[in-house]
């Protein structure tokens, strides 16, 4: 077991330096414009993951949560010039607000009602945008929002972008799965699997569900707020209905019960949306069929088919070896 | 206060029309236990078989038929050949009927093209009728007429009739169902054609008063989940009084609240859901 743990951390590493090398061997636009997306929504997946592997809880609120901290920073930049820090700490407060106030009350259910009412809250913050005037600024948004300059990093610039995208979605990653790890992730799965049995044992079960509810939206408000740099303006699609489905497509692609899964289904998602129409005109009806196939045939998704071929491949190899085997003809 | 009472009466039509679009969600939830997210796009698809065939007969019910009919095929052949391989597994379920609503919805742009598509009532149901001050248009009488002849029909098939029986017995223990010697797969056939029937000739009867276009789909796909998780999924008195409350708060809202009249809607099911999650009359789920 150890070993394959040491593998499997070799091969991160080695995925990791392989992306950090991207730009030495592809385009200026597939890393300013592709690969920064990916990681992009990796975070934003990595967050919805996080609930339904962990908590079991499936969110369609957080591109809401996100579009959230992406307007406070939209608004405290291109509107009142605020500074960077100040407004970076707005934004992420305002996202984790906005996500306590909506796990208070989602938690409460669970099943499709959670997935309803969390639906019913991302509309809230579509439609509340939508029609503000003062704030939001109705359906136009806030256009041509600059990225901020500090130490030596320009956010503006699609290279420095890479990177940093690429650091924070290492910490994010290294970060849930530490939770996961910890006695709290602990607590959280055996909530999941067993409500009952947690609460007679003394547990705040409701307490621990809005505690991962908080961490999720802490993500999701990174990945907004890198969002509006990104495109330079926010409207009120980006809490949309739709959005919402794209992200839970990325993440079903990828596999709903690893984290890993975040990655692979934002790449595949943004590579097929980026060079498919070099195809064909139906983008939506590749993503549905892949998505069917994915639903009917690997239910963990992608990444979940990887490790299933991984595994298969070791136990060959296992069989190969052990001398109880008797050799296939 | 005329003002009050045509918004309500407004409302009410509105809330029957609701009522339409929600019941065949509701049904296929109570028995199959299966969330249709693919509701809206049969909506869509609904309305669009229904222009090919008002454009090919000029006959505005046999529209409404074949829309019904086309839909009700191809709901039930999708569920046979595709959900029935994940059933009960509610995320999978949810996502396989979320690919095809994303399909159908794809596919209809492809073919019908991207313009909104607006088609007039017949003729004798044109124009308003007139009770006092308050008007009311004739095509939302016939939409009530519909609403109550729909639920006043599916209540007495629930209640007294063999195949209701045998839903009802399989909304309480699917198994026990099966055991017993009926064809629970046929049955589920059944519920699913029906419910897909209805979405579909709704889709057509919608058209006079909602143009139909892209993005309809994920329109009434909210309206139906808004309307039965309010009343309760899978109830059929709970679908209708989700309706009225829905349709209620949205035009009270619109005449009242005026430009956040869309929160309305979304503030009532957010508070019902937390202080009720099961909706108004649903039942509380046994827990697993």
């Amino acid at each position: 077991m150890n070993a394959t743990h040491t593998r499997i951390r070799l091969a991160l590493v080695v995925l990791v330096l392989a992306t950090a090398a991207l730009p030495l061997f592809v385009s200026d636009f597939n890393i300013e414009r592709v690969a920064a997306e990916v990681l992009m929504l990796s975070i934003l997946a990595m967050s919805f993951i996080f609930l339904t592997s962990l908590v079991g809880m499936v969110s369609l609120a957080q591109t809401a949560i996100a579009a959230a901290a992406g307007y406070s920073v939209a608004y405290g930049t291109a509107v009142r010039h605020w500074p960077v820090a100040l407004t970076i700490v707005v934004a992420m407060l305002f996202g984790c607000a906005v996500g306590a106030a909506f796990g208070l009350v989602a938690t409460r259910t669970s099943g499709i009602y959670f997935l309803v009412i969390t639906l019913a809250m991302g509309l809230v913050v579509n439609k509340f945008a939508l029609q503000n005037r003062g704030i939001t600024n109705g359906s136009t948004g806030i256009n041509s929002v600059r990225g901020p300059n500090v130490a030596g990093l320009n956010l503006d610039n699609g290279f420095h972008r890479f990177y940093v995208l690429l650091f924070v979605a290492i910490v994010v990653y290294a970060g849930l799965q530490a939770i996961s790890r910890s006695h709290f992730g602990s607590t959280l799965v055996a909530i999941r699997d067993n409500p009952t049995r947690m609460r007679s044992l003394g547990y705040a079960v409701q307490l621990h569900r809005v505690a991962a509810f908080l961490i999720a939206a802490f993500i999701a408000s990174i990945s907004g707020i890198f969002g509006v740099w990104f495109r330079g303006r926010i409207d009120p699609t980006s809490a949309s209905l739709s959005q919402a489905i794209n992200l839970l497509v990325i993440c079903v692609l990828g596999g709903l019960n690893r984290l890993e899964g975040a990655f692979v289904g934002a790449a595949v998602f943004v590579l097929l949306r980026t060079y498919a129409s070099d195809v064909t005109d139906r983008f939506n009806t590749l993503i549905g069929l892949a998505l069917l196939v994915v639903a009917l045939l690997a239910p963990n998704g992608i990444s979940g088919v990887a490790r299933r071929v991984a595994e298969i491949e070791r136990n060959r190899r296992n069989d190969r070896n052990s001398r109880l085997s008797t050799p296939v003809s | 206060m005329n003002r009050f009472l045509e918004v309500t009466t407004n409302g009410l039509t509105l809330a029957a029309f609701y009522f339409l679009v929600a019941v065949g969600f509701s049904l296929i939830f109570g028995l199959l236990r299966v969330v249709n997210l693919a509701h809206g796009a049969m909506y869509l698809l609904g309305g669009y078989i229904g222009f090919s065939v008002n454009e090919r007969t000029g006959n505005f019910a046999l529209a409404a038929i074949g829309a019904g009919v086309f839909v009700a095929i191809t709901g039930v052949a999708a569920h046979h050949l595709l959900l029935r391989r994940v059933q009960g597994q509610e995320l999978r379920e949810a996502v396989v009927t979320i690919a095809l609503g994303v399909i159908v919805g794809d596919q209809l742009l492809a073919y019908y093209g991207g313009e909104v598509r607006a088609v007039l009532p017949p003729r004798w149901l044109r124009g308003a009728v007139s009770l006092g001050e308050i008007h009311i248009a004739k095509y939302g009488l016939l939409l009530t007429g519909l609403a109550c002849l729909v639920g006043i029909a599916l209540w007495w098939m629930i209640r007294f009739t063999r195949l209701g029986i045998v839903i009802r017995s399989g909304i309480d223990d699917r198994e026990m169902v099966g055991a017993l010697g009926i064809n629970v797969p046929l049955v589920f056939a059944v519920v699913f054609a029906l419910g897909s029937f209805m979405i579909g000739a709704v889709g057509w009867f919608g058209a006079p008063r909602f143009a139909t276009g892209p993005g309809l789909d994920g329109v009434r796909m909210l309206d139906a989940l808004t309307v039965v998780v309010i009343g309760g999924l899978g109830s059929l008195p709970g679908a209708a009084v989700g309706a009225v409350v829905v349709a209620l708060a949205g035009e009270y809202g619109l005449v009242y609240v005026s430009n956040y009249a869309p929160l309305v809607t979304l503030g009532v099911l957010i508070i019902v859901l937390a202080s009720r999650p099961q909706g108004l009359l649903g039942r509380r789920e046994r827990l697993a």
